[in-house]
């Protein structure tokens, strides 16, 4: 028996609460700050590198109409194979290899599991940008990296973004398969916690992950809200701006009205 | 001010797979600081003549010249920041506010922001923007100021040329005739050189200094003013296509200063009882027209004057002539007023009130035939 199970059978916790309280008392598995930011920092490393390699490649072959069809062909492969394989046939590689178990299997596992929504989803949202705004800027003299640069990205930017987003949840979600082969992260509450048959460290494990992975999409959306232009904004309750209510303009209704006594 | 002319020699256009060539050889010149229509049915390839002025399509063969200069020798991003677009899906960026979208060109070229600023301010009042909504954006904008928005973008830097490709055909008929003739204001100011493209011979007819119909595979059938197209279409397609009621546009064409204009039942008030009889007589009217030194005083019927005084006008009791015309009144106004008018006559005086003579039905046919 390990000492981790030991240590778990003497505190002995009775709820998932106490469990969680208690984490920094379990010296295998870590303290749950200490795993959250190995989560952390893994999905975010394998999330910028993918939107690096996706999004511009993505727009430049958008643009130029070029590999429409052998790119979507790559793309649906790169969704077939399921990363949890990726993730041991990169952990032995890479052990043959003398890197170790992590990081490195578990990011390029995690930018592979990025790089199709975000090259998809970037390739349709430049490929139909605004054909006409398009059409208007070629003609008014734009070179064509303006025309990329000016136009189509920022038309296109409300689409990449949701994509982003689900890129990035979905990548710190699965981050958790890290610790299936020797890997930290939060992962590990789960497979400690099978291993060592405590329910609560695997429900502790699910909620963890499951909670970062909300909180990092709820963050990434209030981020969105500033980055995409103003008149581009989905308007929630009409298509025409004009009919909005500005957020500066504050509905004020009085308690009365709503059937208190005058 | 003089514009730039642009002049076609032998431009053909065929793409690749079609069997036909989509602009067979075509010479044209549009004249400088005219408005030139190119118009014609679907397949004539007008749209992509018009697009390859500016090089978004490249002619097959054939030189195109701007000003004297080939197209080809200036570098593409140069040639079309010199020349005006405007397409019907009008294509603002909905990103930009609309200041913005009208200061597209003059920042490329790298314009300063006082100059820029200036410029939108004065394209603003040019093409009837009010100067809130520069700071709006696209979609706030009704369609028709969308469109006058499109209109001032594309002459943000100047340019000598503007290419207008169905640039009213999305707004409705109300918004369009405003938009038609605030054109017309606007051009009568700036004076470029002007191509647009319609399917529209109203709007052809309406807008052109000269009209060219164009039959599919891009075949030149004719170019003239548009009252010569009407008045004398060069062969059966062209007349076809003018439609059926050619005389009728004509009559919104021409003037009743163009016309032969008749002596008319009108006489001075100093007039005799033989010369009032003479010209009954001629007219076969119950009534005549009285001037005075020259200029129209009014009428009076033939039962109210006393044909024994020795000048049976001068005490007549004269009633303002209502169908009276300008010799820049066009032709349709004149047939409105003789259609309501007694005795299908109307009297014509210059601004000054002096008579010039009477037109009815026969003269304004007679001026149409001639």
């Amino acid at each position: 028996m390990s000492a981790a199970a030991l240590l778990a059978q003497a505190s002995d916790p009775t709820n998932l609460w106490q469990w969680l309280s208690t984490s920094e008392e379990r010296t295998v598995t870590g303290d749950i700050p200490s795993q959250v930011w190995v989560t952390l920092w893994h999905s975010v490393l394998a999330f910028v590198v993918a939107a690096a390699i996706a999004i511009p490649l993505a727009a430049f072959l958008a643009h130029a109409r070029r590999a429409e069809v052998a790119s979507t062909w790559i793309v649906n492969l790169g969704r077939v194979i399921p990363t949890v394989t990726i993730v041991g046939l990169l952990a032995l590689i890479s052990l043959r290899n003398g890197f170790g178990f992590e990081p490195w299997p578990i990011v390029i596992a995690l930018i592979l599991l990025a790089l199709p929504p975000l090259y998809a989803n970037t390739y349709t949202a430049v490929r139909d940008a605004l054909p006409e705004a398009v059409g208007a800027a070629r003609a008014m003299g734009l070179t064509e990296m303006q025309i990329l640069r000016r136009v189509e990205l920022p038309l296109a930017t409300p689409l990449i973004l949701a994509a982003s987003r689900v890129a990035l949840t979905q990548v710190v979600a699965t981050e958790a398969l890290a610790a299936l082969f020797g890997g930290s992260g939060l992962g590990r509450y789960i497979t400690f916690g099978l291993a060592n048959r405590d329910t609560f460290e695997v429900q502790a494990g699910a909620v963890l992950v499951a909670g970062l992975a909300m909180t990092v999409d709820l963050l990434f959306w209030f981020v969105t809200r500033f980055i995409v232009p103003k008149p581009l904004r989905p308007a929630p309750a009409s298509r025409h701006a004009v009919q909005r209510i500005k957020p500066t303009q504050s509905i004020t209704i009085p308690i009365n009205s709503l059937g208190g006594t005058p | 001010m003089t514009g730039t002319a642009i002049e076609l020699r032998g431009v053909t256009k065929s793409f690749p797979g079609a069997e036909r060539p989509a602009v067979a050889p075509l010479d044209l010149r549009m004249n400088a600081g005219e408005i030139t229509v190119l118009i014609g049915p679907s397949g004539c390839g007008k749209t992509t003549t018009l697009r390859m002025i500016n090089r978004l399509v490249n002619p097959t063969d054939g030189v195109i010249t701007i000003d004297g200069t080939d197209i080809r020798d200036r570098s593409l991003t140069e040639l079309r920041r010199g020349i005006g677009y405007v397409i019907q899906q009008i294509g603002l960026f909905p990103h930009r506010t609309i200041a913005q979208n009208i200061a597209t060109v003059p920042k490329l070229l790298g314009w300063d922001k006082a100059r820029t600023a200036q410029r939108v301010a004065e394209l603003a009042e040019l093409v009837g923007i009010d100067p809130s909504m520069l700071k709006r954006y696209p979609t706030e904008l009704s369609g028709g100021q969308q469109q006058r928005v499109g209109v001032a973008r594309a002459l943000a830097a100047d340019p000598p040329v503007l290419l207008m490709d169905e640039p009213f055909g999305a707004v409705d008929p109300i918004v369009r005739a405003h938009l038609q003739d605030e054109l017309l204001a606007l051009q009568s100011r700036v004076h470029k050189t002007i191509v647009l493209v319609t399917h529209d011979i109203d709007e052809a007819v309406l807008l052109g200094d000269r009209v060219a119909v164009l039959n599919v595979g891009g075949v030149l059938e004719q170019i003239a003013p548009p009252d010569e197209l009407l008045a004398h279409p060069a062969n059966d397609f062209v007349a076809s296509f003018v439609g059926d009621e050619r005389g009728i546009k004509r009559l919104s064409l021409a003037t009743v200063a163009e016309l032969e204009l008749e002596p008319g039942p009108v006489l001075d008030g100093g007039a005799t009882a033989t010369e009032i009889g003479a010209v009954l007589e001629a007219s076969g009217l119950d009534w005549v027209g009285v001037t005075e030194s020259g200029r129209l005083a009014g009428w009076t019927p033939v039962d109210a004057i006393d044909l024994a005084a020795a000048s049976p006008l001068a005490g007549a009791e004269l009633q303002p002539v209502v169908a009276q015309l300008q010799p820049s009144s066009t032709l349709r106004a004149a047939l409105e007023l003789i259609l309501t008018a007694r005795s299908s006559t109307a009297l014509v005086t210059d601004a000054a009130g002096a008579y010039l003579g009477s037109v009815t039905l026969e003269t304004i046919r007679a001026g149409l035939a001639s």
